[in-house]
């Protein structure tokens, strides 16, 4: 019962992620582009959702949790090498976002528009996910 | 007005859903005490993969993100725009790129956003940084090489 409530719940979340982001428009490529290009009008719709977001998480689980709990909660130490590796990702990742407008999530939450170009990135994103391990 | 339209939302609409994403993340972080994010629940659902352990809620996770259009369509009758600015092949390349990143980083950027920043990482907040810094690097490399479609 409950493994079933769980899953139940695992379902109502990422439905209710998708709505959020729907809510956002996160799923147009173009128009989380419109955030990175100069003098775009759209551009302060993608801001409010980023900050209404992490301002939001932020709030509910320092209230939640207290301070050092959260902290807990995400932070790992990581030998040096660990870090660059890090880092490097976060370019890898910065520059795809860059270039594409889309994340693992909002690319999920487009796929069933059918877009050939959603199913060819989230199909590479597979490739790469399983390309390395973590720690390599 | 429809609160979801096909047209570009408007600040509040935006605002409503960040508010959505950052409530429905945070719940999840308090009662699981642990974070994933969409990439995670992916590498689960794997068959190569041979620690599938929760792989039925990532599995239930992933089928709540993937019916959201569909159902918010039915619900109000609009569709969704998904307009992409550049090729399949540039697309390929991006999503790659994300791939490994978020498995060298520990996580897609949204992740250290929404979690990693609420937690207090300073970390996670140097990795969102550079990971900014890279996407207008990217979009501006992109409209200099003019990818698009």
């Amino acid at each position: 019962m409950r493994g079933a409530l769980r899953i139940g719940c695992a379902f109502v979340a990422g439905l209710v992620v998708g709505i959020a982001v729907l809510l956002g428009g996160m799923q147009d490529p173009t128009h989380v582009a419109s955030l990175l290009e100069i003098g775009a009008t759209t551009g302060a719709s993608v801001t409010g959702f980023a900050l209404a977001a992490i301002s939001t998480a932020t709030l509910v689980i320092h209230v939640a949790l207290g301070r050092a709990d959260a902290r807990d909660l995400f932070e790992s130490p990581e030998p040096a090498a660990a870090s660059r590796g890090a880092a490097f990702g976060a370019i890898l990742i910065g520059t795809g976002v860059g270039v594409s407008g889309l994340l693992p999530t909002t690319a999920l939450v487009a796929l069933p528009a059918g877009a050939s170009g959603t199913v060819m990135f989230v199909a590479s994103l597979l490739v790469g996910l399983l390309a390395v391990r973590p720690g390599d | 007005m429809p609160l979801l339209q096909t047209t570009a939302p408007s600040l509040v609409e935006s605002i409503l859903g960040g508010l959505l994403l950052g409530l429905t993340i945070a719940l999840i972080a308090i009662a699981r005490r642990s974070v994933d994010d969409t990439g995670g629940h992916l590498v689960r659902l794997l068959p190569m993969r041979r620690n599938r352990r929760h792989a039925t809620e990532s599995l239930a996770f992933v089928a709540g993100l993937l019916l959201a259009m569909p159902l918010v369509t039915a619900a109000t009758g609009e569709a969704r725009i998904v307009d992409h600015r550049v090729d399949s092949l540039g697309l390929a390349l991006a999503g790659f790129a994300i791939g490994v990143g978020s498995r060298l980083a520990g996580g897609s950027l949204s992740r250290h956003a929404l979690l990693g920043i609420a937690s207090g990482s300073r970390r996670s907040l140097a990795l969102v940084t550079l990971g900014a810094a890279a996407a207008l690097v990217g979009s501006v490399a992109f409209g200099l090489v003019g990818w698009a479609r």
